[in-house]
Order: C-alpha cells, then sequence, then structure tokens
C-alpha cells in the first residue's frame, strides 16, 4: 500500500496541504500549546514566523513559528537554539502538533507507534 | 427412543435419565441455545454425544491451523458459514484437498481475508465445494489478481463480495466478476487502483441489484460516478480519498436515480461544499454523511441544502472544517442525529456545542478530538441534552477537568466508550467516571496524573472494561495492576506502554487475565522473562504482544511464549536483548505466528536470522527488520520468504536508547 502511494506523510488539516513525513517522526513525547506534539527533522511547505526566545517546559529555546504556506495556520515552531546541552538535539528540528496535522491518506491513530 | 437411549448408554452420560434421554436432534438444539463459544467447547467434550450433537448443528466454524481443516469440514456437516482468515499457513493444495471430502451444500459466506497463500486454484475448489455460495470475503489478499476474480465469479449466486486490497484486480477481473455475478449486492473494490472508469462502467450496466459500494482510494473519476448514478437501488456508496472526483462528480450522482442513505466522500481534497449541496439536492433521504477531512469551507447552500435532511441525516462527520457556532447551530437542525464528528475542527466553542446539543438529544456518537477550547460547559450541556450518549472522544480537549466528567458520569448512565487521551485528567475523575458501569472502553494515554487510586476506582465497578489504554501514564505501578486484574476480569486489550514502574510482579497479576488477546509493554525496562512467562502461561487467547525496547527482556521471554502463547499472531522485539537460539526457538515453535517486528536485535548474528527466518517461512506474512539486514541475508532466503506470502518492511532507524 505504502509502495503505492508513496511515503506516509501529514497533511495541514484545514487545507491538506503536505507538511512533514512519518519518516522524519524523531519523538512523539512532546508537548505543544495546547497537547500532544512531534519532534519531525524536516518539514516542507511552510513558512517561518520571527526568531523569538521562549521559555519552554525543558528550559530557555530560541524558537520561531511555522506556518502552512497555503492557508497561514500555525502548525508549531522551528527550534532555533537551544541554551543547554541537553536540549541541542532539537536545533534545527520541528515541532508539529497533533491537533494540527492529519494522516494524508491512511487512517491511524495518530500519535502512537 | 429405547434404541438411542442405548447408543449413549455406554457413553458419558452414565446410563441415567435426564440429559442421555433426549435424542440427537434435541440435544442438538439445546446446545444450538449455548451462544459463547467457550462454553460451547466445553460442552462439546462432555460425552461423544454431546460432541455428536453439536458437530450435527454447528453452523460456523473458524479454523486456526491447517492441518485439522479436513477432517473437521467432513465432521460438521451443516455449515453455513466458514471463517478461513486466521489459518496459518493455508495453501491452495491444503485447501483443495480438504473442500474434496466434504459436504458443503449448506456453505454461504467464507471469510479467506489476509489467507495470502490461496489463489485461483483454491478458489476454483472452493467455488465447486459450495453451490450456494453468496458472500465472499478476499479481502487483503495482496496478490490476489484477475484470475482470482475469474474464478470468483464462477460463484453465480455470489451476492457479497470484497476485493478491497486486492492489488492485483484490474478491469478485465472485475468484468469476469460483474458478468458471471449479476446479482452483486454488496461490493468492495478498496484499494484496488487498477480499476478505472471503464471497469466501473461495466460494473453499472450489470449488477443492477447492487446496493453497496466501495470504490475508495481508487484513481476513478467523475464518469465512474456518472455511471454509478444509474444504480437504482444503491444506499451505500463510500469514496474515501478519491482524488480525481470533485464536485462535477457529485452533481452527476446528485441528479442520479439512486436510493442513496450513505455516502462518505472524507479525505476527498477536490471535494467542496457545493458538491456536497448539489448532492444533497438530489437526495432528500441521505442518513450518513461522512465529509471528514476533505471540505477547507463552508458555503451557505450547503447548510440550506442540509436543513432538508433534518428529518432523515443520522450521521454528520465533518472533520478538520472550520466551524463557527453559528453554523454549529445551523446543523442543530438536524434533529435526528445520532453520530456527530468535530475532530480537529478549528472554532468548536463551548457555546456552539450547547446550541448544537440542545437540538439533538438523540446523539450517541460524539467526537470532539482535538477541540481544545471546550471546556467543562460543554460537557455540561451535553450530560444535559444528550443522555443516550454512547461513545465520547474527548482526546487533546485540555480543558476539562473532573467536574465535567461528574456530569457525565452521572446522566449518561449508557456511556461504553470515553476517550480522554491528552486530557490531564486525574484520578478524582476516574472516581466519578467509575459510576458508569457499562464502560467498555477508557482511554487514558498521556495522563500522567493517573495513579493506581484512580484504577482502584474504576476497577470496583467497571466489571464490562474490554478495552483500557493507560499510554505513558507513568505513575501507574504494579499495585495499579493488581487491582485491575481483580476488577476488570473481561479486559481484552491493554495498553501500558512506558509505565515504566511496572516490573514482573505486575504482569504476573496480568497472568489472571484471561480474555487479554492484546497487550502492548512498549519501553518497560524493569520487565523480565519472569513476567513475560506469567503473562503467556496465563492470558491464553494472548494474539498480540509489543514488547519493543522491554531492554530487561532476553531469550527466556521468548522461551515462554514460545512454550506457552501457542495463540500469537503479532509480535514486537525489537531492542530486546534475545540471541539467534531465542529468535529461532520462537519462531519455529510459534505456529500461528505471522507479523514480526525485530529491529535492532544486536545480539542476533546474521546466521541467527537466516536460521530463524527459515523456521518459520511458510507462515510469516509481516516482517520489518533494520535495512541493513537487508544486503547480508541471503537472496535465496528473501526470494522464498516473498514466495510465501511474507513482506518485509526494511527501516534505517538509528540505534538510540529510551528510557
Amino acid at each position: 500500500m505504502a509502495e503505492l502511494v508513496g511515503p506516509r506523510v501529514y497533511s495541514c488539516c484545514h487545507c491538506r496541504n503536505h507538511v512533514c513525513l512519518h519518516d522524519d517522526i524523531i519523538s512523539k513525547a512532546f508537548q505543544g500549546r495546547n497537547g500532544h506534539a512531534f519532534l519531525f527533522s524536516h518539514a516542507m511547505n511552510i513558512s517561518m514566523g520571527p526568531k523569538e526566545d521562549r521559555q519552554l517546559m525543558t528550559g530557555l529555546h530560541t524558537v520561531a513559528d511555522i506556518y502552512c504556506r497555503d492557508c497561514r495556520e500555525v502548525l508549531g515552531w522551528k527550534y532555533e537554539r537551544a541554551f543547554e546541552e541537553s536540549q541541542k538535539y532539537k536545533e534545527g528540528k520541528f515541532i508539529f502538533e497533533k491537533a494540527k496535522i492529519s494522516d494524508a491518506i491512511h487512517l491511524g491513530t495518530l500519535g502512537r507507534k | 427412543m429405547s434404541e438411542e437411549v442405548q447408543r449413549y448408554g455406554g457413553g458419558g452420560g452414565g446410563g441415567g435419565g435426564g440429559v442421555a434421554a433426549l435424542s440427537l436432534d434435541l440435544l442438538g438444539q439445546v446446545l444450538d441455545r449455548v451462544r459463547e463459544p467457550r462454553d460451547r467447547k466445553a460442552c462439546r467434550l462432555v460425552s461423544r454425544a454431546f460432541a455428536r450433537a453439536e458437530a450435527a448443528h454447528r453452523r460456523a466454524l473458524r479454523v486456526l491451523r491447517r492441518e485439522p481443516l479436513a477432517r473437521l469440514l467432513r465432521a460438521f456437516r451443516a455449515l453455513e458459514r466458514l471463517d478461513l482468515s486466521a489459518c496459518a499457513s493455508l495453501d491452495d493444495a491444503s485447501l483443495a484437498a480438504a473442500l474434496s471430502g466434504a459436504d458443503l451444500a449448506g456453505v454461504r459466506r467464507v471469510c479467506l481475508a489476509r489467507a495470502s497463500g490461496v489463489g485461483w486454484r483454491g478458489l476454483d475448489a472452493l467455488v465447486a465445494a459450495c453451490p450456494r455460495l453468496e458472500a465472499v470475503d478476499l479481502s487483503h489478499c495482496v496478490g490476489a489478481g484477475d484470475r482470482e476474480a475469474a474464478a470468483l465469479a464462477a460463484a453465480t449466486g455470489l451476492r457479497e463480495l470484497s476485493l478491497e486490497k486486492c492489488l492485483g484486480v484490474t478491469d478485465m477481473g472485475l468484468a469476469k466478476v460483474v458478468v458471471g455475478c449479476p446479482r452483486l449486492e454488496k461490493l468492495s473494490l478498496k484499494w484496488c487502483r487498477e480499476i478505472s472508469d471503464i471497469g466501473i462502467d461495466l460494473l453499472s450496466k450489470k449488477c443492477h441489484e447492487l446496493r453497496s459500494l466501495d470504490i475508495s482510494y481508487l484513481k476513478v473519476g467523475n464518469e465512474s460516478l456518472r455511471s454509478i448514478s444509474s444504480l437504482e437501488k444503491l444506499e451505500e456508496l463510500a469514496m474515501v480519498c478519491c482524488s480525481c472526483i470533485d464536485d462535477d462528480g457529485l452533481e452527476l450522482l446528485g441528479k442520479g436515480s439512486n436510493s442513496l442513505q450513505s455516502v462518505d466522500v472524507s479525505r476527498c481534497d477536490h471535494v467542496t461544499s457545493q458538491g456536497l449541496a448539489s448532492l444533497i439536492d438530489g437526495h432528500h433521504f441521505l442518513q450518513k454523511l461522512n465529509a471528514a477531512d476533505s471540505l477547507h469551507e463552508m458555503r451557505q447552500s450547503f447548510l440550506s441544502n442540509l436543513a432538508k435532511l433534518k428529518d432523515t441525516l443520522t450521521v454528520l462527520r465533518l472533520d478538520g472544517l472550520e466551524v463557527s457556532s453559528s453554523f454549529l447551530l445551523a446543523i442543530g437542525g438536524c434533529n435526528n442525529l445520532v453520530e456527530i464528528g468535530l475532530s480537529k475542527c478549528n472554532g468548536v466553542t463551548d457555546e456552539g456545542i450547547s446550541s448544537l446539543v440542545t437540538q439533538c438529544s438523540h446523539l450517541r456518537v460524539i467526537d470532539l478530538t482535538c477541540c481544545n477550547l471546550l471546556t467543562n460547559n460543554a460537557l455540561d450541556s451535553i450530560a444535559e441534552n444528550c443522555k443516550m450518549v454512547e461513545h465520547l472522544r474527548l482526546e487533546s480537549c485540555s480543558s476539562i477537568s473532573e467536574k465535567g466528567l461528574e456530569q457525565i458520569a452521572t446522566s449518561c448512565p449508557n456511556l461504553k466508550e470515553i476517550d480522554l487521551t491528552d486530557c490531564g485528567v486525574n484520578d478524582a475523575a476516574l472516581q466519578h467516571l467509575a459510576k458508569c458501569s457499562e464502560l467498555l472502553v477508557l482511554k487514558l494515554g498521556l495522563c500522567s496524573s493517573i495513579s493506581d487510586k484512580g484504577l482502584a476506582f474504576i476497577s470496583s465497578s467497571c466489571g464490562k472494561l474490554i478495552e483500557l489504554d493507560l499510554y505513558r501514564c507513568n505513575s501507574i505501578t504494579d499495585d495499579g495492576l493488581a487491582a485491575l486484574a481483580n476488577g476488570c476480569k473481561k479486559i481484552k486489550m491493554l495498553n501500558l506502554c512506558y509505565c515504566n514502574k511496572i516490573t514482573d510482579s505486575g504482569l504476573g497479576h496480568l497472568g489472571s487475565l484471561e480474555e487479554l488477546t492484546n497487550l502492548e509493554l512498549r519501553c518497560l525496562v524493569r520487565i523480565t522473562g519472569i513476567g513475560i512467562s506469567s503473562v503467556a502461561i496465563g492470558c491464553k487467547n494472548l494474539i498480540e504482544i509489543d514488547l519493543k525496547r522491554c531492554y530487561s527482556v532476553d531469550d527466556a521471554g521468548l522461551w515462554a511464549l514460545a512454550r506457552y502463547a501457542l495463540n500469537l499472531r503479532q509480535l514486537t522485539i525489537s531492542y530486546c536483548q534475545v540471541t539467534g537460539l531465542g529468535l529461532c526457538h520462537l519462531l519455529s515453535s510459534l505456529r500461528c505466528l505471522q507479523d514480526v517486528k525485530m529491529v535492532h536485535l544486536s545480539w542476533v548474528s546474521i546466521e541467527g536470522f537466516e536460521m530463524a527466518l527459515r523456521a518459520a517461512c511458510g507462515r510469516l506474512k509481516k516482517l520489518k527488520m533494520l535495512s541493513g539486514l537487508k544486503s547480508v541475508l541471503s537472496p535465496e532466503l528473501l526470494q522464498m520468504l516473498q514466495a510465501c506470502g511474507c513482506r518485509i518492511r526494511w527501516v534505517n532507524k538509528p540505534l538510540v536508547y529510551k528510557d
């Protein structure tokens, strides 16, 4: 099935624009603004907001909000800089909030396996 | 009469009166009323008389292994329904052989879902042996193609056919089926992406009795809808993710002469509310409309047309849509709604929900996943107005709390399923939910404040619970599992992933859950083979277990599974500390094991993998392994696996330890 329709892709849940790939998931154990969120290594079809320093649960970070390029819906943010050594692995990676993305083709419990 | 008594006199009856005096036929009718499969099994074992009576009346059979198939088919002569979907390593030769000796004149329904070893030869034999065949399920036989379809076309009385995920079926195969089976009423072609508008056109011309059609995920376009619109008896049409269909197609459908009651256009990229409006225009008796994840915005034309359905519409799914309170108020005009889906809809507020539910008191299924603006006020409205609610989905509604849930629990006694994943609920909430004694499904994933105390509340009165999800509820300990094992004896599905305080002692308690079928234990770093043994010995119905990242589980755990978990079909042991010896023993012992995920088994050598995979070659259907192995495993082995219908997923995951 996957071989027929291409890689498993997630889309912006409001305009269905493809924004990230399942294979790029690094972690499913993140907290976004409103709930469960995932860390992805790559993102596509997004535009970025201005950089700002934010105090998150894991410490101070420089982040930039990411928007769906078509409908401007805020989908999460990108980690530009982490100030603690243990959090450096997040730099350059993207947070997508579960509530903002949906499985483009496959049905499935988003956020489990 | 005395002859009949004599027949069982020497058997198990002990020669007394009572049951032994019943004729075979009467006894059979009595046993017919025994519903529970386990009870029926117990009855069969009472005496030969009981076994004969049950056999003579038995109407449904589900076979798990290939070896006894022939004998079973000969023993049960009243069979109507045959389920071979779980029959490990069933192939054409054994199927044909088993069918040849049996009298299957009564068989009407056969299920061969996922029976990847069965091809056209087996199907030929099946159709020949079962002249009254009415329904065949061939779904997920991904290798099935036109030759298999042609075999089924010989079953002229066929009314129901599922070819879902039969990836090889093309317009040719479909043509054979529609010509050979003109009485088709229900057909699924989901995922058969080789099928085009031509095939659908022929289908529409030949199968006039068609009532239910599934063309989901196909690349068919508006022309197919033009053809379909001529099917007068069509009631149910599913077109999930048909990206070539757009509003023009829906307009054609709207003008058609169908008797449509249920339409599913979820995930159709090019459908807009305009198209739906024209569809509704032509079909004022629509009962179910699923437009989840397809619409971007809502036009007034749709809302005005929706009002025409106010008496008949029972199911409406609009997941992923941007909504407003006035929109929800307008939807509420469909007073007979039983199911509403607003998952991931932006703009769902307490006010909107209130205006919806005050008009729709018959709601039984309410999906508000990710409607994070909702507070306890919304729950209060639901509790006040929808007292019949059975399924309530509130995943990621983080502003609700135990106060709102108290209202729900008090006012909605029929609650069967509640999803509170990522809601941050606490033990007090569970104390209230314990009032819902009809609860079957409880999802508490990511609720880290849930503790053993909360589980104790649930265990004390939700005795009917079948499914419990405690994904990442990391405050749960062995004591919570003890309470669970005591109070919720009917549990079948249990998710304890990342509840890392759990030890072998906790698993010991799970051993008393005899109904357990699916168990997920990801990243339980303290459990060892001892805990696995307890589960394997006690949970005799276990068919799936997930042990990914259970770093302390070694060969001892695999030995236990190999020895006791004889019904196991699906296993994940990625990152476990197992060696080639344990793996080989496991794969050669478990005859029903079909799906194994084993990524990063760092202690298994290449020879270990080779031997283990060869041992289970004919049985395995799905494998997940590290892509590095693709080049080191012998090509002959990989070819053999593929020939036996096994699909391998190669993954490139870095070796990372988590806790």
